[in-house]
């Protein structure tokens, strides 16, 4: 059953960045930043939504260890693994993301939701 | 979500353009909607074996445990020829860059010990690779030399159930009939196997048929069928020790289609009297018998839910076979299958969540699942001759009969996965044929 298009919180939060803050091409990266982590995101069978936090280094890398989930208790999921293995998995070499606009990717908070995407 | 990116995008066009200088405040927020399905690539390098004793075994027990991650259609082995570090101890550190390199995303290391009285030692742990760290603890499992297989099914289902989040089912027997000869003159045996087909016992001689074999909840008991008497009557097995009793046994009755409560001491099964079959529930210590169904038709195969408060079964009363669901101890039916074609032998699934059903229709037959209350089928599989469902003990597999066409056809069992995927036939040695899934052992 295909969940209908109503807008999740996190999608409304990303909508209310502040303009100043994105750049001109914003929209190029973060598809493609999206695209490279949905390339590697397998989720498992039943998955739940899981919302993960991470920081970056300016080389495009994931600091390993400072994947956290939102809320902390989602730790424990396989939601929650197989989101962070996403991540690390095809951040291994560094994400493609613009050196110049660090302060805006410095910090991501992504929202994994299979129920938007796929059929449940 | 791609027409708010579309409208992040104007809107960013719009912005100025912005320099490293200028902070952003909170993070940025990105959503994930579309993953890849695809098996989870893992390495498990041959476990170390730590006496010389194992080296052989260390071998099996590591073929056996890719056997079984692979089976499920979940995950993918890299093969061992293209890994670049080299597990040479099992508490080596894990060289996580390498195992990276080769993409593997979970790490199985082990190690294998058997000592001169036979005492097998096999620990494992299991790495996310991606997250350089352990997922769960290190286990160990002592077994003997003759349950190699149990061993190494147990490290599966461990691994299984970690990477997964679902309960397990390697460590798990199937009972069924195997089958020889042509078809005219099949001969027909109680067998019981591990899940995988590996590791046959028979049970009884093929004097007799036999039919439609059940497992006790425990597992150490098997109701089935046989003419043993020229009449279909109800046998109890105990599988230890191959001694059986003929249950409820009335001269001139047929008793069929039986299956034990979840409680293990009492059984519901069909019985027809004067032409009309009708179900009963029977107490196997007491021998005492109560009727559950008055109605004129034919009501057979049932299946308790797994809290024992209601049975689903099969019954012609529409003038079809369909599915019903009545309390345990009898009463108002509801129908909840209403599909076109005919359906049967419903298993109501470990979980309680979905029955499993065949279904003839348009001359094919199918394995369904549908929600206890008969919505959202989904048929499974499509063949000749497809029947005959039984659940896997933590209600993500189907095994099933599948019987080819023509004189020269032929039975055998074939699993599914609930998805519908990962269809593949389960090898046995003979024909087999009305498995029986039994439960994850202790």
């Amino acid at each position: 059953m295909r969940r209908s298009a109503v807008l999740s919180a996190p999608v409304l939060a990303a909508l209310m960045v502040p303009v100043a803050a994105l750049g001109v091409g914003t929209s190029d990266w973060i598809d493609g930043f999206r695209t490279d982590v949905e390339r590697c995101w397998n989720p498992p069978e039943g998955s739940a939504v899981v919302i993960v936090t991470f920081g970056m280094n300016r080389d495009g890398t994931v600091i390993g260890d400072s994947l956290r989930s939102i809320p902390r208790e989602m730790a424990e999921t396989d939601s929650f693994t197989a989101a962070r293995r996403a991540i690390l998995r095809c951040g291994r070499d560094g994400y493609d993301l613009p050196p110049d606009q660090y302060e805006a990717w410095r910090e991501i908070e992504m929202t994994f939701d299979p129920l938007v995407g796929g059929e449940q | 979500m791609r027409v708010v990116l579309a409208f992040v995008a104007i809107l960013a066009g719009l912005a100025a353009p912005v320099t490293a200088q200028e902070e952003r405040s909170g993070p940025l927020r990105i959503e994930i909607t579309e993953g890849v399905i695809e098996p989870l690539p893992f390495a498990v390098p041959t476990f170390v074996a730590e006496t010389a004793q194992a080296q052989e075994m260390a071998v099996n027990i590591t073929r056996v445990i890719a056997s079984d991650l692979t089976g499920t259609g979940l995950f993918r082995e890299i093969p061992q020829d293209a890994h670049i570090a080299r597990v040479t101890a099992f508490s080596s550190p894990v060289q996580f860059p390498d195992w990276k390199a080769i993409n593997a995303q979970a790490l199985i290391v082990g190690g294998v010990s058997v000592d001169d009285s036979g005492k097998v030692v096999v620990r494992f742990r299991l790495y996310d690779v991606f997250a350089g760290q352990e997922m769960g603890q290190g286990l160990q499992f002592v077994g003997t030399v003759d349950g190699w297989r149990r061993i190494a099914h147990k490290v599966s289902d461990q691994v299984y159930s970690r990477l997964t989040g679902e309960d397990p089912y390697f460590d798990s027997r199937v009972v069924f009939v195997s089958e020889t000869g042509p078809k005219d003159a099949r001969q027909k045996r109680l067998a019981i196997m591990d899940y995988d087909g590996a590791n046959v016992t028979y049970l009884t001689d093929s004097a007799s048929i036999v039919l439609a074999p059940r497992f006790s909840p425990g597992g150490d008991r098997v109701l089935y069928t046989s003419y043993e008497s020229g009449f279909p009557k109800i046998y109890v097995l105990d599988v230890a020790t191959a001694g059986r009793n003929v249950l409820n046994a009335a001269d001139g009755e047929m008793s069929f289609a039986p299956r034990f409560a979840p409680n293990g001491q009492t059984i519901v099964y069909s019985l027809t009297t004067g032409g009309n079959t009708d179900l009963y529930q029977l107490n196997i210590a007491s021998g005492q018998t109560s009727r559950l169904t008055t109605t004129p038709s034919i009501e057979t195969a049932p299946s308790f839910s797994p809290d024992g408060s209601r049975i689903v079964f099969e019954s012609d009363r529409s003038g079809t076979p369909q599915l019903y669901v009545m309390p345990a101890s009898g009463g108002e039916a509801t129908r909840i299958s209403f599909g076109q074609g005919r359906y049967g032998t419903p298993v109501w699934s470990p979980r309680g969540d979905l029955i499993a059903f065949t279904k003839q229709s348009k001359g094919r037959f199918h394995i369904g699942v549908m929600r206890t209350d008969g919505s959202e089928e989904r048929l499974l599989t499509a063949s000749f001759l497809d029947e005959g469902p039984t659940w896997a003990p933590n209600g993500r597999v189907i095994m099933f009969t599948r019987e080819t066409q023509g004189a020269q056809g032929a039975s055998s069992l074939w699993s599914v996965d609930i998805t519908g995927r990962n269809l593949k036939q389960v090898r046995t040695e003979t024909g087999a044929s009305d498995p029986s899934w039994g439960p994850l052992q202790n």
